[in-house]
């Protein structure tokens, strides 16, 4: 067991049906009275925000609504907050509408003057207002991280991470089939890498969860879609269930990069994206992450930790146990590419299984070589 | 994977595991403003020289204002009430709980009254009262069980009205836990066996009870296997570090997980016997856990099946036809029972007859069981059981524990 593990997740779970009807009991235990929900016009136009004003009716809570589009930048944001007095946020969406809550919350605590210049781990003290994270599609994990980017500048702080994520299908939207494969992709790379590598036994544990709930659903959900390259535009609830499961992955993983910041995986997949002659919707970097850890994991067969005990959340019991020890390593990294496989047949154009199909010179992979092998500490 | 259809899990402590876990305590309350912490612990935990190592770790940023040692076994009120004064008198803006489950459970009751001011617990008793955030509370257990280290629970007993308080809210978790091996390297071997079998008892009912879902269960399951793996070498050789390390991570994780998907019909009944015979809790849940599992067989077959893996191992869950492999894994909960009996000279018990009090009486007689079992029906986790109980059932189940008997499985009313 490595000498020192550290583990927070500041964030409750909240997932299903009822988690909307149960928010208004949970701000009232952080003290807030008059939510500020910024959201964005795809999930104003879908009404989502209808279900959460429905949520709050005959409550103490005083809702109010502001558009991204519409609202314009974080001073008008940061005084329309301030001015009306508003105590908490509810980001309702993903994305940059989740970055701007967060810096909004900032902002409000610390001052404007704050996201000026960049924050590291440690420099933001004290608490921030109640954030509640409530996603309209499954992301990538950034939105729970206890860290936003804003004007170019990264702010770290576990106290970013929302205080709830409220996750159900009944705010699930449509969403086209490659941010399907990127949340999944995402989420699948984040949680194999810290199942495989990492000694941290809380992170595993949440990873276990994660791979559960993307094998469960990732693949059903992208041979569901039978509009070509969209998810129907309000999802059917044939999707929204599966959606809210890898909206759920995503969170959790988000949670996990928290705590581990240094995920090759995830450094991999930023810097193929940044490096790619050109990268596109099909090569998301859910995408690429899940190429570099089929390297990274046959790389590092030989150092992996616990490989072979991948193949237990990758697949189940009965299966992992029924494979014998030595052949687990190569099953683990067999499902997965599997799955790869599976996932471009999906796809009318196909999508790339390996690094070298995605475009990548041997050259530009032999330079990355840090990233797909595991060094043991 | 069945998912429910609304779930909650919440885990808000920081983490912190580690052999050298204990130094990062001045970083943490300088983290929080809080270099004036008061020590709440117990005599049995400042005998064994654990507050000694504790301050050690500790540095000259951090000023100890007060070591309160006085916690009784059983957490109480008027302790905690007292605590809260000396906090107070102090001027202390922090508490470090050092100890067990009633050391925890006193210092998230007085961390209540200090953080909110106010002399009257019993206006904080039940779900979700506190609407505040705490004061900072760091938590390092000496004991690998209870998990109340990262456990938005405390249970304080009022002694006057014979009665015990319940506390629940995300606000009781505390800021941190530190799980430190060198605070449970001295545990007696018959202490070390029953705490562990109690967070034992808190992952199985974890996976098994109504309130389950998907992030309980992989915590649950992850904690089994290292208690399942590590408790008998660390019996064998009290000394091993990385071994108590990893019963004290399982505890911590059974904790999570059963903070999240509350418990069911062990605890029921355990509760009951602790507040009837004050019987030890990790000793009871020793005895029960294997009679709740065989009483709630014909409605979780599959679950109990799944534990088979994390209890005993890839090898043992292949050979065993799928059929066969719950009543596998409720033969290897007796089988770590007697195997512990064996390795503590019977110290550990392995029926509520055997269990005994310091000076070797027996805490659970006969006569006692019916008291048992009507206490037993006033335990909120009955609710979360898979299989409903009623009076006869709680005193069926007792019975057959009190002499280590067989449950019959066929005298199980199936609802
Ligand atoms: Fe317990």
């Amino acid at each position: 067991m490595i000498a020192l593990n550290h583990f927070l997740c500041r964030t409750k779970t909240a997932f299903g049906t009822q988690a909307l009807t149960h928010l208004p009991f949970d701000l009232s235990g952080m003290n807030a009275r008059k939510p500020f929900v910024i959201t964005d016009q795809a999930a104003r136009d879908a009404g989502v925000h209808l279900a959460l004003a429905r949520a709050c009716r005959d409550t103490h809570l005083a809702l109010g609504v502001v558009t991204l589009t519409e609202a314009g930048d974080l001073e008008t944001l940061y005084h329309l907050f301030v001015d009306k007095g508003y105590d908490s946020i509810i980001a309702l969406g993903t994305g940059q509408v989740v970055q701007t809550a967060k810096a909004l919350n900032l902002a409000v605590c610390h001052g404007p003057e704050r996201l000026r210049s960049p924050a590291g781990p440690g420099q933001i003290k004290g608490p921030l207002l109640p954030l509640v994270y409530i996603p309209t599609h499954p992301e990538t994990g950034q939105d729970t991280a206890g860290e936003t980017f804003f004007s170019g500048h990264c702010f770290v702080s576990a106290n970013l991470m929302p205080d709830i994520a409220v996750i159900t299908a009944d705010t699930m939207l449509g969403t086209p089939r490659t941010a399907v494969l990127d949340s999944g992709l995402s989420s699948l790379a984040t949680c194999c890498e810290t199942f495989a590598f990492s000694g941290n036994l809380f992170a595993r544990s949440y990873a276990h969860a994660v791979i559960c709930l993307v094998m469960d659903t990732l693949l059903p959900l992208a041979q569901q879609s039978d509009h070509g390259e969209l998810l129907c535009q309000k999802a059917g609830k044939l999707q929204q269930l599966p959606l809210a499961k890898l909206a759920h992955a995503a969170a959790v993983s988000g949670y996990i990069q928290s705590n581990l910041p240094d995920l090759k995986t995830r450094q991999a997949g930023a810097h193929i994206t940044a490096i790619h002659p050109a990268p596109s919707a099909a090569l998301s970097s859910g995408l690429c992450m899940a190429l570099a850890l089929v390297h990274l994991l046959e790389n590092s067969k030989d150092t992996c930790p616990w490989l072979g005990k991948l193949l237990l959340p990758l697949t189940d019991a009965a299966h992992y146990a029924g494979v014998t020890g030595p052949e687990q390593p190569d099953a683990s990294v067999r499902v997965i590419r599997e799955l790869l496989h599976a996932l471009s047949e999906t796809l009318p154009q196909g999508m790339p299984k390996t690094l070298d199909a995605a475009g990548l010179t041997s050259r530009q992979i032999s330079e990355m070589s840090d990233l797909l092998t595991y060094v043991q500490p | 994977m069945v998912i429910p259809d609304y779930y909650e899990f919440s885990s808000r402590a920081l983490i912190m595991a580690g052999h050298d876990a204990l130094e990062q305590i001045p970083g943490l309350l300088l983290s929080m403003d809080a270099q004036k912490p008061m020590v709440i612990t117990d005599q049995g935990v400042r005998r064994a020289g654990l507050v000694d190592i504790l301050l050690q770790a500790l540095d000259s940023r951090i000023t100890v204002k007060t070591i309160q040692d006085d916690v009784p076994a059983d957490s109480d009120l008027k302790t905690v009430h007292t605590l809260a004064g000396e906090y107070k008198k102090y001027g202390c803006n922090a508490i470090i709980a050092l100890g067990g489950g009633s050391v925890m459970d006193t210092a998230k009751g007085v961390n209540i009254l200090v953080s909110a001011s106010s002399d009257n617990l019993l206006a904080f008793s039940g779900a979700n009262a506190l609407t505040h955030t705490l004061n900072p509370l760091v938590a390092v257990p000496t004991t690998a069980g209870t998990g109340s280290e990262v456990t938005r629970v405390a249970v304080i007993s009022d002694t006057d009205n014979l009665r015990k308080l319940l506390f629940t809210s995300d606000f009781l978790i505390p800021d941190a836990a530190i799980l430190d091996p060198r605070m449970t390297l001295t545990l007696p071997a018959p202490v070390t066996a029953a705490t562990a079998m109690d967070a034992l008892s808190h992952a199985v009912e974890a996976c098994l009870c109504l309130g389950r879902n998907p992030l309980s269960t992989a915590h649950a399951h992850e904690a089994i296997a290292l208690i399942s793996h590590n408790l008998l070498p660390v019996i064998r050789q009290p000394d091993h570090k990385p071994g108590r390390l990893a019963l004290a991570t399982g505890a911590a994780l059974a904790g999570m997980a059963f903070s999240n998907s509350m418990v069911g019909m062990v605890h029921t009944l355990g509760h009951a016997a602790g507040s009837v015979c004050h019987a030890a809790h990790g000793a009871c849940m020793a005895v029960l856990l294997p009679y709740g599992m065989v009483y709630n067989l014909h409605k979780t077959q599959p679950l109990l099946a799944d534990l088979l893996l994390p209890m005993a191992g890839a090898d043992v869950y292949a050979r065993t036809q799928p059929a066969d492999r719950a009543q596998k894994a409720i033969d290897w909960v007796d089988r770590m029972n007697q195997r512990l009996h064996q390795a503590t000279a019977g110290a550990h018990a392995v029926c509520l007859r055997e269990i005994k009090s310091q000076d070797g009486k027996s805490r659970v007689t006969g006569h006692l069981l019916p008291k048992i079992a009507h206490t037993a029906l006033g335990d909120g986790s009955i609710f979360y059981n898979p299989e409903d109980l009623d009076y006869d059932d709680c005193l069926m189940v007792l019975e057959a524990a009190f002499d280590g008997a067989p449950l019959d499985p066929s005298r199980v009313k199936k609802g």
